[in-house]
C-alpha cells in the first residue's frame, strides 16, 4: 500500500473512532466498526478515487458497516458505560455534573433515529460541510439539512425536557431503507 | 416533539414556523449567505416558534459537540493501530481475499506453468516478491510514461478479448499475449489470465499473469515470472 495513504488513514483513526463512538453509542463497538472498516478498506483501495476525499470514503465505510450491523441486530445501543463508571474526586461535584451532562447527550443521540444521527455526528460533531455530508452519505444535500434541523431541533427539545427521556429500554423504532 | 420516522419531509421541505428547517438550520450553523441571513434574520424577526427553534438548534450544536471526543484523548488501540503499521500488514489482507477466490486460478498458472515446463517453485502468490513476481497497473488514459509495446498489446488484448495479439518492438524483440481464463474477483470484477512469451536477441521468456478490472476501468495486473533460467543466449 501506498505510504502516503497508509499515514493518511492513521491520522483519520481518531475521527473515525469518534464518528463510530457516536454512531454505536459505545466506544468498544465502535472500535470494532472502525477495525471492519479499516479492513475492508484495506481491501479495496482501488475502488478509492484519488483526488476525492478520503475521509469521506472512510465515514461512508464505518456508516454502511454500522447500518448493516443495525439491520442484522435489530438492538440499540448498549447503554453508556461511563454512566456507571465510578467519577473521581478532585473537584469531583462539577466534574461529574459535566460528564453526567455530556454521558446524557449521548444518550439522547442515541434515541434519534439512525439518518438523523448520522448526519448529526457527521456535520456538528465530525465538522464536515452540508456538501461533504451529502457527497459522504451519498443523499441530497436538502436531505441533509432537514435530517439536521430535525436531529438538532429534536435534540434541543429532550435536552430541554420536553420528551421524557425513557429509563428502561423501549422498542427501537424501526428502521427501513430510505433510499 | 421528536419523530422517530418522517420521511414524507425528508427533501428539505419541513417548515418550523413561517421558514424553512434547512434554511434556519444553516443560519444556526452560520453558513448562510450574508444576503438570506438578513433575509432570514427579517423573516423570523416576529416568528416565535422559528426563534425557538434556532435556540434549541445553536444549543444542541454546543452540547453535543464535544460529546464523542474521548476516542481522541485516548492512544489509538493497538487492534487499529497495527493494521496500518507496515506495508506488510496490508499486503495479506487484499491478497487473501483474492487468493481464496482465486485458488482455481492458482491450480491453472501451475498447470500452465507445468504445460510450459516452467519451474515456480513453492507457494504461488501473484505479485509477491518471493516469488518474483512483478505488479504493474495498466490505465485506459494517458498514464505517467508512455507505456511499451507489450503494455499496450496487453491492454488491447483485455479491452477487445482478442485471444493472441502479438507485438513487436525495437531491436527485433517479438511477443505474444494470449488470454486463458476468466476470472471474477470477490468484488465481483472481471479478470483474465493471460501468458505473454516474449523473445529477441537476449534470449526469449515465458511468463503467466493475471489481470484484474479495476473500479476506475484500469487493470490490475500482476504477472508470475518464471525463476530467471540459465540464459541461452
Amino acid at each position: 500500500m501506498d505510504e502516503a495513504i497508509r499515514q493518511e488513514l492513521t491520522a483519520l483513526l481518531p475521527r473515525l473512532r469518534r464518528f463510530a463512538y457516536g454512531l454505536t453509542g459505545s466506544q468498544d463497538e465502535g472500535d470494532d466498526v472502525v477495525q471492519s472498516a479499516c479492513e475492508r478498506a484495506l481491501g479495496r483501495l482501488h475502488q478509492w478515487r484519488p483526488g476525492t476525499r478520503l475521509d469521506s470514503w472512510m465515514y461512508r465505510i464505518v456508516q454502511n458497516l454500522w447500518i448493516d450491523r443495525v439491520r442484522s441486530r435489530r438492538s440499540r445501543p448498549e447503554a453508556d458505560p461511563e454512566v456507571l463508571e465510578q467519577i473521581p474526586g478532585g473537584d469531583a461535584e462539577r466534574e461529574m455534573e459535566a460528564r453526567l451532562d455530556l454521558a446524557r447527550v449521548r444518550r439522547l443521540v442515541a434515541l434519534l433515529p439512525a439518518e438523523q444521527r448520522e448526519v448529526l455526528l457527521l456535520v456538528t460533531v465530525e465538522g464536515l460541510s452540508y456538501k461533504d455530508a451529502a457527497a459522504t452519505l451519498e443523499i441530497p444535500i436538502g436531505t441533509v439539512m432537514s435530517r439536521l434541523a430535525r436531529a438538532r431541533l429534536g435534540l434541543g427539545r429532550m435536552m430541554e425536557g420536553g420528551v421524557q427521556e425513557p429509563s428502561d429500554r423501549p422498542a427501537r423504532p424501526a428502521l427501513r431503507v430510505v433510499e | 416533539m421528536v419523530k422517530d420516522r418522517d420521511d414524507a419531509n425528508d427533501s428539505g421541505t419541513v417548515r418550523i414556523g413561517g421558514v424553512d428547517a434547512g434554511t434556519l438550520i444553516a443560519y444556526a450553523d452560520g453558513v448562510l449567505a450574508p444576503e438570506e441571513a438578513r433575509r432570514l434574520e427579517a423573516a423570523i424577526g416576529g416568528d416565535a416558534e422559528a426563534q425557538e427553534a434556532l435556540t434549541l438548534m445553536r444549543r444542541s450544536a454546543a452540547a453535543v459537540r464535544h460529546a464523542f471526543d474521548a476516542p481522541l484523548d485516548q492512544p489509538v488501540p493497538e487492534r487499529l493501530r497495527s493494521l496500518f503499521d507496515r506495508p506488510a500488514a496490508a499486503g495479506p489482507t487484499s491478497r487473501r481475499s483474492l487468493s481464496q477466490r482465486l485458488l482455481p486460478l492458482a491450480a491453472s498458472i501451475a498447470a500452465l506453468a507445468a504445460g510450459l515446463g516452467l519451474g515456480f517453485g513453492g507457494g504461488y502468490m501473484a505479485g509477491s516478491p518471493e516469488t518474483g513476481g512483478q505488479q504493474m497497473q495498466l490505465a485506459a488514459g494517458p498514464a505517467d510514461g508512455a507505456p511499451g509495446a507489450f503494455e499496450a498489446a496487453l491492454l488491447r488484448a483485455l479491452e477487445t478479448g482478442v485471444d493472441t495479439t502479438r507485438y513487436s518492438e525495437g531491436g527485433g524483440v517479438e511477443g505474444t499475449v494470449t488470454l486463458l481464463g476468466r476470472l471474477e474477483t470477490s468484488f465481483g470484477l472481471p479478470c483474465r489470465e493471460f501468458r505473454h512469451a516474449v523473445s529477441g536477441t537476449a534470449g526469449s521468456r515465458d511468463e503467466a499473469g493475471l489481470a484484474c478490472r479495476r473500479e476506475d476501468g484500469g487493470w490490475e495486473v500482476s504477472i508470475l515470472t518464471p525463476p530467471a533460467s540459465p540464459d541461452p543466449a
